[in-house]
């Protein structure tokens, strides 16, 4: 009975004002979402993880930049490059702490995975989603509102955690950013919430295509972890199965093959690509990312690439963490659509 | 008022007593040594007197001369004494012919007593001399004139032998001369020439410098030694010889060749020449820049860029075949319009076209180019900084790509949406 009033009110309510139900319901629905997020414990969780993460990236830049001048002002031979000083706040890291970009690479993802685990899966197995689609809104606000109102939370954790870095290094070091630098850290900064948005898109995926909870957590962080760490192993086994470099002739040979096919496996996983990407972005002077011959070097001169050049570098790995994004998101999207809801 | 009055008054009898004690003094000082010479002459006899006053001398270096009608001379005069009593002579010219004038003379004054020291050399004997001018009527003839120094028993007389002779200035030549008539350097060299003038007429004279023959642009500067700065005149005394620098600075451009340069000296109608060459030894000079001095630019991988270059020959000789190169890095094609200039005039610049296209597979950002260009005798290299860029274009096609992407996923919205 419930459900056929619904829907009625539901098909009554399309042709009146089909843009506006479906706006509203999105708008609430996207509410309600942020409301449980930053109530939640996870939120709590999330926010330790990224205050740890933040000062120990600061205390790690703030600790090599000093070791660096240190060893600059002992040494009269060793040059140390003040140019875009700002920038290796983010890039320098101390002796045992990694530094912020290749900390928000490893960790950054976490906060993908734990916003978005067991987003569909947890409210499908306690019934919540049920009495969800049976009130009268799109089914498809429900998974749009649930991503939107995650990877708000996401957009406000990378961009308080790297304007907090960029503050305190300000404050402990004394390094001002220049113009160019803070374009530079922005668009950074927006690149890390699209790879972080990648995996909470991947945590969905899971979650409307698993039944538990655990089977998607688990199998999320399976997939950050082969991509994180295994897949280097796995992309350099494979370039040496098919270009061996064992003896002097092979390396001759093969070598240029075989790191070519080693960094295009490496590619395919999204985090190096946001490595790769990230290191060109916050250090002007990468000028290539392929691999460089000598011949290519030859009167090379040292400098730096303008931002725009920069872009251009790295404008296949912005569109190819786009796409992947995307992809992972109609997936789950498509499949939740699909999905039979009312009949479990 | 009164009080005033007194004062003015007590002022003008302390001033007097002053002044009657200074007239005592001095009346003193002067009257003693008078009045011991006094007792002295009185007391002895002449003879014994000249001997006693010393062997007094009066002499001067050059007692005849040759004067012409009008003309002056002077006779430095010298009183050595070689006893040991000090002496006050008076002096006094005899014979001197009628219309003639002349006067005793110490640096600034007419002079008509000298004091003698005892030993007295001459090297001490104090700045006297007698200058004698004859009028221009005067009679060729020889005439002789009588200093006497007189004082006391003392008298020394000293006899001047002048002759009048019309054609007494033919007979001292003035000259003027340098060692090194010929000096050569580079350009950019400043020469200098240190000339003698010497003054033969017997009379003081100034003489104007000047220089003939020197090429426009060039710089010339007469500076005697005693002088501090450049002159244009320069007086010489009687008998005396006056070096002059010469400073000769060549014009900037000045071209490679010999200069004849003549320095004049003129005085009073009379001209004298000195004749010097300046050679200027060749120096070969080649700038490579571009006309504006900018030696970046920037290009795309595989896209050739024109960049205009100047050729300069900064030398002061003509440059011929002079040949472009151009190094770079590896399959980098580096072209010129002309590979080889033949001819750049001094100090002019030619303009070349240097087509430079990078390799293709050149990565991102600058590299160096080393266009040198060189003949057989002189080389200049001109660094450019070429910056490698990628199409903007590329980044087109990234947004095109992300808004398919969003179009695709707005897409499958609208499809399976409605449920």
């Amino acid at each position: 009975m419930v459900k056929t009033a619904a829907g009625n009110a539901f098909s009554a309510a399309e042709g009146h004002n089909n843009k506006s139900i479906r706006y509203h319901s999105l708008t609430a629905l996207y509410q309600k979402e942020m409301a449980d997020h930053v109530t939640g414990k996870r939120f709590i969780i999330i926010l330790i993880l990224v205050i740890a993460m933040t000062i120990a990236s600061v205390y790690g830049a703030v600790t090599g930049i000093g070791s660096a001048l240190k060893d600059a002002a002992a040494d009269p031979k060793a040059s140390f490059d003040a140019s875009f000083m700002f920038l290796k706040l983010f890039s320098t890291g101390g002796s045992s702490i990694p530094s912020y970009m290749s900390l928000i690479a490893l960790i950054g993802p976490f906060i993908g995975l734990i916003l978005g685990f067991d987003s569909i899966n947890a409210e499908k197995n306690s019934g919540t989603l049920n009495r969800l689609v049976s009130q009268p809104i799109y089914r498809d606000s429900i998974i749009i509102g649930k991503f939107l109102a995650s990877s708000t939370l996401i957009t406000v954790m990378i961009f308080s955690t790297g304007i907090a870095v960029g503050c305190a290094g300000f404050l402990c070091s004394g390094i001002r950013p220049t113009g160019e630098e803070l374009v530079r850290l922005l668009i950074y900064l927006i690149f890390t919430d699209i790879y972080v948005c990648f995996w909470l898109a991947m945590a969905m995926l899971f979650s409307v295509f698993t039944r538990h909870a655990t089977t998607s957590a688990l199998s999320s962080i399976a997939l950050w972890l082969f991509f994180a760490i295994f897949m280097s192993l796995l992309a350099g086994i494979m370039a040496n199965a098919a270009y061996p470099v064992n003896t002097e002739y092979e390396q001759a040979v093969n070598g240029l093959k075989n790191y070519d096919l080693n960094l295009n496996l490496n590619r395919l996983s999204p985090y190096y690509l946001y490595s790769e990407a990230g290191s060109v972005l916050m250090n002007p002077a990468t000028r290539a990312i392929n691999a460089v011959s000598y011949a290519q070097l030859v009167g090379a001169l040292r400098g730096y690439l303008p931002l725009g050049q920069s872009l251009l570098l790295i404008w296949p790995h912005l569109v190819g963490l786009l796409a992947l994004t995307f992809a992972a998101f109609t997936i789950s999207y498509v499949g939740f659509m699909r999905q039979e809801i009312r009949g479990n | 008022m009164g009080r005033t009055a007194g004062f003015v008054t007590g002022k003008k009898k302390r001033f007097a007593c002053g002044l009657l004690a200074a007239g005592v003094l001095a009346a003193i000082t002067v009257l003693m040594p008078a009045a011991v010479f006094a007792d002295e002459t009185d007391t002895s006899s002449q003879t014994e007197a000249v001997s006693q006053a010393g062997g007094l001398v009066f002499s001067t270096d050059y007692p005849g001369v040759t004067v012409k009608p009008g003309g002056a001379s002077t006779f430095p005069l010298y009183i050595t004494n070689t006893g040991s009593k000090e002496t006050t002579v008076a002096l006094e010219a005899e014979d001197l012919p009628e219309g003639w004038e002349g006067a005793f003379k110490n640096t600034s004054n007419e002079v008509s007593m000298v004091h003698v020291g005892a030993h007295q050399k001459k090297e001490d004997s104090p700045s006297l001399s007698y200058s004698l001018t004859v009028p221009e009527d005067a009679k060729e003839d020889t005439y002789t004139i009588t200093l006497n120094a007189k004082g006391g028993s003392v008298n020394e007389e000293l006899k001047l032998s002048v002759k009048v002779d019309a054609e007494e200035k033919k007979l001292g030549v003035d000259t003027f001369t340098t060692d090194y008539a010929q000096q050569e350097g580079p350009a950019g060299t400043k020469f200098s020439y240190t000339a003698k003038l010497t003054n033969n007429s017997g009379e003081n004279q100034t003489y104007s410098m000047s220089v003939q023959g020197a090429p426009e642009g060039w710089n010339v500067t007469f500076t005697p030694s005693d002088a501090g700065s450049a002159t244009s005149s320069v007086p010489v005394e009687a008998g005396a010889t006056s070096s002059i620098a010469v400073a000769v600075t060549p014009a900037q451009n000045v071209m490679a060749g010999e200069y004849p340069l003549t320095f004049m000296v003129d005085c009073a109608g009379e001209t004298l020449e000195l004749p010097v060459t300046v050679k200027i030894t060749g120096t070969y000079g080649l700038t490579a820049t571009t006309p504006n001095g900018n030696l970046s630019t920037s290009t795309y991988a595989g896209e050739s860029k024109d960049v205009v270059l100047s050729i300069q020959n900064t030398g002061n000789i003509d440059l011929s075949n002079i040949s472009l190169k151009a190094q770079a890095s590896t399959d980098w094609k580096v072209t010129f319009d002309e590979d080889t200039i033949s001819d750049i005039p001094a100090g002019q610049s030619k303009e070349v076209t240097a087509h430079i296209t990078p390799a293709k597979d050149a990565i991102l950002g600058d590299y160096a180019v080393l266009v040198t260009a060189s003949n057989e005798v002189v080389k200049s290299e001109c660094d450019l900084r070429v910056a490698v860029q990628n199409h903007t274009g590329w980044g087109i096609v990234a947004v095109v790509i992300i808004a398919a992407l969003v179009a695709g996923l707005v897409y499958i919205i609208r499809k399976f949406g409605r449920r």
